[in-house]
């Protein structure tokens, strides 16, 4: 079952341009990290760029910034190597590898559904779960793929840093960079199928696909506003699925330095994501049994 | 070879009762015709013998093992619902490797069912090239990918050309010689008279009419004999 559901996303042209969008979406982030401290060092030339802040709030915070955008320091070569691609210290915002590996989950599953295609496989397979499981199993070797060349492309983009940097190094251990990967990669499969369980809940392919765009607009300003209304006291947002994966991918974020609640670990949001995907995907198991696939 | 026993069978949607206490048997050696007016309950009924709908009553089983039990149900029963499930941007060839990768059915047989409905020409080519026919043939031949006992069919002529035809009613007929059991729902009537063993009708829900084509027509054309019968359970609920 699991060779007919990768060949399922093999010969699907949507399985591809999903691919290709990520490797995409990594290959700007990497550029536009290695342009941005040129790009901020231009910009305080010309005297419109620095910080906008009173003198003692930029002596605090000069530094933890400074880290963000030079190339010597591991938290800038920690983001050069994060899978998701949210840039030098993490954007707050849902990166293209998020937005690909759950629209990959979702179309996985929504297009059997939408050309009918559900029914020739329930033929032979008439298990739903076993279908359920080969799609995960098939979902989850695509987004590792995709991840490798993921951590490719950033390995790459690193070396490029440090090799224009005068004077710059490899700032993290192998069991750093390993540590990097090997949660990206398990934040990829997450989130693929977490998409599965969004599609199999909903089934409609637009609306599984718009309930992933609406999800990615409202976590971060429901994050936002979380932060604003409580004074940056309740960490109650930071349990939202893609902020976990993006804490669990590459560490705390840029926001969170800039006066966010307390982060969580990496890998108590490793956790966190994983009970996401039990939740949602169980629940798209339980719909998929229990409800007529016609 | 495998019997097709439905009995009692109910399926609502809501308050709207699609199939209504059905009972029907389709016997190996036999190309039994499923008639019905447009939303009659044919399709339901199929669905539900399928595994793919759960029934709100009664049971649909293959020598009394519901589908969704059986031990190969790829090798078991073949059947073509609608128009195949097929992806627009996926090659005919593709879509049968998918089902024989599923069934765990071995690869050969792709080569196998594409020459039998005479596909192997374009196999290569997108589904969405493909005519209303083709696509039907490729649905054909997915349901023979597993060598099954039981054949069921919902309008399989649909788009087939006068030989397309032919060669579909030998092939039934062929089958059910070799001991198969074809259960075909069908609006051509014409085509049903020319290859069918046994009639069942069904209107409204129900089974109004079960029984050998000899036994039921009397020397009557279908046509009159289907009309006369529907005209009395009405058409389109």
């Amino acid at each position: 079952m699991y060779r007919a559901e990768m060949l399922k996303l093999r010969t699907t042209r949507a399985t591809w341009v999903v691919a290709a969008v990520a490797v995409a979406g990594m290959l700007v982030v990497q550029a536009f990290t290695l342009l941005l401290p040129t790009i901020l060092r231009g910009t305080e030339m010309l005297g419109g760029g620095g910080l906008q802040a009173p003198p003692g709030a930029v002596a605090e915070l000069a530094p933890e910034l400074d880290s963000l955008v030079d190339v010597t320091q591991p938290a800038f070569q920690r983001s050069m190597l994060d899978l998701l691609g949210a840039g030098p210290g993490g954007s707050s915002s849902v990166g293209v590898a998020t937005i690909c590996m759950l629209l990959l989950g979702v179309l996985a599953v929504t297009t059997d559904f939408r050309t009918g295609g559900i029914v020739p496989t329930a033929l032979v397979q008439p298990s739903r779960l076993r279908v359920l499981a080969a799609k995960a199993g098939a979902t989850a070797t695509v987004a590792l793929g995709v991840g490798v060349v993921l951590a490719l492309l950033g390995a790459a983009g690193l070396l490029l840093a440090i090799i224009t940097t005068p004077g710059a190094g490899l700032a993290l251990g192998p069991v750093d960079v390993l540590g990097v990967w090997g949660r990206g990669l398990a934040v990829l499969v997450l989130l693929s199928w977490f998409g599965l369980g969004i599609g199999t809940l909903v089934r409609g392919q637009v609306a599984a696909v718009v309930t992933v765009g609406a999800l990615a607009l409202a976590e971060p300003i429901a994050r936002g506003a979380v932060t604003l209304l409580s004074g940056g006291t309740s960490a109650a947002a930071e349990w939202l699925p893609l902020g976990l994966g993006a804490l669990a991918s590459a560490g705390p974020s840029g926001a969170a330095l800039l006066g966010g609640a307390a982060p969580l670990g990496v890998f108590a949001a490793l956790l966190g994501l994983v009970a996401w995907v039990a939740v949602v995907l169980g629940g798209g198991a339980v719909s998929l049994q229990r409800r007529d696939l016609v | 070879m495998a019997t097709i026993q439905v009995s009692g069978l109910r399926k609502t949607y809501g308050a709207f009762d699609a199939v209504h206490d059905a009972t029907f048997t389709a016997r190996p050696g036999r190309v039994v015709g499923l008639l019905g007016p447009n939303g009659a309950g044919k399709t339901t009924t199929l669905h539900v013998l399928l595994g793919l709908a759960a029934p709100t009553a009664g049971s649909a089983t293959f020598d009394g093992r519901a589908f969704a039990d059986l031990p190969h149900p790829a090798r078991t029963v073949g059947a073509l619902l609608d128009a195949g499930g097929l992806h627009p941007g996926r090659t005919g060839r593709d879509h049968l490797r998918v089902l024989a990768a599923a069934g765990r059915l071995p690869a050969r047989r792709v080569d196998d069912v594409l020459a039998l409905v005479g596909m192997t020409p374009a196999a290569d080519r997108r589904v969405r090239t493909y005519s209303l026919g083709m696509r039907q043939r490729i649905g054909i031949a997915a349901a023979l990918l597993g060598e099954p006992e039981v054949l069921i069919l919902d309008e399989p002529a649909n788009g087939l050309d006068p030989a397309g035809m032919r060669w579909l009613r030998d092939l039934l007929r062929a089958f059910a010689d070799d001991g198969g059991t074809v259960l075909l729902a069908s609006h051509v009537l014409s085509e049903v008279r020319q290859v069918a063993d046994d009639l069942v009708v069904v209107g409204q829900g129900r089974v109004v009419a079960e029984g050998t084509l000899d036994d039921l027509l009397h020397g009557e054309s279908l046509e009159d004999y289907y009309l006369d019968l529907t005209a009395t359970t009405e058409g389109v609920r």
